[in-house]
């Protein structure tokens, strides 16, 4: 019975190996149109003109930092947006670290310094704070 | 036209093991008969009633009551028979009266009537006064009278009773013979086991005597006294050596020194008797005592049950039945049955502590968290939507799913599912439910509808309290969705009750495979905690990058699957693949579960 069973189980490893849904092509086609669904949102909650988010031409390129493969599986994951900002010539890059569980489901948070997208909280003309959406974010993809 | 018999069994057979518990015994009762049963502890009596009542598949031999194929588990008890084994047992934290009320449910008595007749029997048996007193309370003696009325509840024709007199008091054990005497003069047919010959002798005019799971006497009572030998007197004299070579000169009289140095045991008939003792005076030997001890039934009883089991010639041998009829309906699952069970689950669920307990907490556990994100500035940022439980009253039910998703659902599901076939364990109460008129079938589809229910009811409240608490408390602002563009009130909600929705099928799942240990494992902590471990494994093994194989046969990601609905476009695979994973459990695990319940001996 036990041999049946991790014959079963040694197969099942083999056959399935390196199969995870998890991979950089996938996380930087949600990442990319969900960051820049974001900027449109906190535009519009910020009461400012609305933007067409197509206009941002939004990209992605990520690559897995921790143990293992750099192009698949669960875990830390470091991504880089370049998006264009409306009336810029050239590209906006921001860095983002994201915490990717094996449902497709992430965190992505702002890497190092707080560059021109600001820190966790924005200070709004009035003087009051609101939470950054593009600090901080969560995002999925269809995993199977 | 021969009367036709109540009971008869052919040539039943049990083994466990290399014992034989019970071999080749007939048995055959007439309507109106109070038959004994007799035979020492351990002969095979019990696990025979076991057969007769359908609790364990004999393993050779035929029964029938009542003219019904019977003895067959699976199959519910056919009508007019009742009874019971060892001493009966009842759910102890509901009364006597409420016991029985759910037993008349069971065999399909009209609601309206239960209580009326419930009240006769109870009152029949002289259990009124206490019958509105928890079951944990009763003594034995009440139990047993219980057993009694639970049996009379189905107005038997025949009667299977497992040493009914054991726990009783003198008083209560006359009443119950007067009783039984009573029932058979009204031509209800009676088993009676007992070890007890002179309580046999008392109330029985037929007997059969088992001793190593053998029958070694099957008559009448008269018949016994015929084969019986001469009873045996203790007698002490003055000189026992004398009065014992005067014993050997006589042919009709049995002398020999008593095992326990005490004087002699004289085997002889009254007359033989009489003229040895004037023998003895004749002889100048004084008699210092003569008593009787042993009457001639109980000695031919300890005589035919002691050393290996020799068959004594049986008078009467019974009948075989004829060819057994196709009666197919007694064994099937009706949809009303399953109903009845359920119905009485439910209202032994509704008399325990830990039901109410579990749903207040789903009930008020949401509103807690709510009123916490309320007053408080933190908000659980690891969380998908913990972002926005101050902002939107729709992240409290995602939240609270997120949680409970993965933490919880493997608990309640299990909380009532991993105790329902093992709570029966635990109160020796499966003969006292497989007794009455439902197959085992039904009473597997009753208890699984109500394990069901039961984990429906926690999703339910859980997602109503949450979205309330979220709504009412934070308010019903728009979601930020997981793909960055806010989700209008209507939508949230919508979207959210679908996501509460969405886990009703792994829910499911883990109640089945809870049941299912519940039923193999025969205990209830392992019956809820082992589902509760497993899920706590498979949520574990779902942060590790598992083959998809492998991670294809867990139920947690079917728990989370509902992420897809909050994106733009919303996705469907985990939840299809959720779907497909849960009714995989549910369906083999639900199989598992009957074919062990199924199969069971109950009792051995």
């Amino acid at each position: 019975m036990w041999q049946v069973v991790a014959v079963a189980a040694c197969a099942t490893a083999v056959c399935g190996c390196g199969s995870t849904t998890i991979t950089a092509t996938r996380l930087e086609h949600t990442l990319a149109p969900t960051f820049a669904n974001l900027i449109e949102t906190q535009e519009s909650m910020l009461g400012r003109p609305p933007l067409d988010v197509a206009s941002l031409r939004a990209s992605a390129s990520c690559h897995r930092t921790g143990p293992g493969s750099a192009t698949d599986g669960g875990g830390d994951w470091q991504c880089t947006v370049a998006w264009f900002a409306p009336g810029r010539r050239g590209p906006w890059f921001d860095s983002y670290e994201l915490s990717v569980t094996t449902d497709g489901c992430f965190t992505a948070t702002a890497d190092g310094q707080e560059g021109h997208l600001g820190g966790p909280r924005l200070t709004l003309r009035d003087g009051t704070t609101t939470r950054n959406l593009l600090y901080a974010f969560d995002g999925c993809f269809d995993p199977t | 036209m021969a009367e036709p018999l109540a009971l008869e069994a052919v040539g039943l057979c049990k083994r466990y093991g290399a014992r034989h518990a019970v071999q080749g015994v007939d048995l055959a009762v007439r309507p109106g008969e109070i038959h004994g049963l007799l035979g020492p502890n351990g002969a095979g009596k019990t696990t025979l009633l076991r057969m007769l009542l359908g609790l364990v598949r004999p393993d050779a031999g035929a029964v029938r009551l009542l003219g019904q194929d019977a003895g067959i588990p699976g199959r519910a008890l056919p009508d007019g028979v009742a009874g019971f084994v060892d001493t009966p047992r009842f759910y102890p934290y509901l009364s006597g009266r409420t016991n029985l009320l759910l037993m008349a449910r069971l065999d399909g008595t009209a609601r309206a009537r239960a209580p009326e007749r419930v009240t006769e029997v109870l009152g029949q048996v002289g259990l009124a006064p206490d019958a509105d007193v928890k079951v944990a309370s009763y003594s034995a003696g009440m139990r047993q009278r219980l057993g009694l009325a639970a049996a009379l509840l189905r107005s038997p024709r025949l009667l299977l009773l497992d040493e009914p007199t054991t726990s009783l008091d003198p008083a209560g054990a006359r009443d119950l013979s007067m009783h039984l005497r009573r029932l058979a003069a009204d031509g209800v047919a009676i088993l009676l086991s007992s070890h007890d010959m002179a309580e046999v002798e008392e109330l029985c005019a037929t007997l059969t005597i088992v001793h190593q799971g053998g029958v070694v006497f099957s008559g009448t009572v008269e018949d016994l006294r015929k084969h019986a030998p001469a009873a045996v007197h203790r007698l002490r004299t003055n000189d026992d050596t004398k009065a014992l070579s005067i014993g050997a000169g006589k042919r009709d009289v049995q002398v020999e020194v008593a095992a326990d140095g005490g004087g002699l045991d004289v085997g002889a008939s009254a007359e033989a008797l009489d003229a040895y003792v004037i023998a003895l005076g004749g002889a100048g030997i004084a008699i210092r005592g003569l008593e009787a001890r042993d009457r001639s039934l109980e000695s031919m009883f300890l005589r035919l049950t002691s050393g290996s089991a020799d068959r004594a010639p049986q008078s009467g041998s019974p009948a075989l039945p004829p060819p057994a009829r196709s009666e197919r309906g007694r064994g099937r699952v009706t949809l009303g049955g399953a109903l009845a069970v359920m119905g009485v689950e439910h209202a032994k669920l509704r008399a325990q502590l830990k039901v109410w307990a579990t749903l207040a907490v789903c009930l008020l556990g949401p509103l807690a968290f709510a009123v916490a994100m309320k007053v408080q500035t933190a908000v659980p940022e690891d969380t998908l939507f913990g972002r926005w439980a101050r902002s939107s009253g729709f992240a409290t039910p995602l939240v609270v799913l997120g949680f409970a998703a993965l933490w919880a659902v493997p608990a309640l599901s299990s909380i009532v599912g991993g105790d329902l076939f093992s709570t029966e364990d635990r109160h020796g109460t499966w003969p006292t439910l497989l007794t009455r008129a439902r197959t085992r079938g039904e009473i597997f589809a009753g208890k699984l509808l109500a394990a069901l229910t039961f984990s429906l009811a926690t999703v339910l409240v859980l997602a109503v309290s949450s979205t309330a608490a979220g709504v009412l408390l934070i308010g019903s602002q728009p979601l930020l969705g997981l793909s960055g563009t806010l989700l209008p009130a209507g939508r949230s909600l919508a979207m959210t009750a679908c996501a509460w929705g969405s886990i009703v099928p792994p829910v499911f799942g883990f109640t089945t495979l809870a049941l299912l240990l519940s039923a193999a494992t025969r205990s209830s902590a392992a019956g809820i905690g082992l589902p509760v471990l497993l899920g706590a494994f498979m949520r574990l093994s779902t942060y590790v990058n598992l083959p998809r194989a492998v991670s294809g046969t867990l139920l947690t990601p079917a728990l989370v699957a509902w992420h897809g609905l909050f994106t733009e476009p919303p996705y469907h695979g985990p939840l299809v693949q959720g779907i497909v994973t849960s009714g995989v459990y549910f369906v083999g695990c639900l199989i598992a579960a009957y074919v062990l319940l199924r199969r069971r001996d109950v009792g051995a």
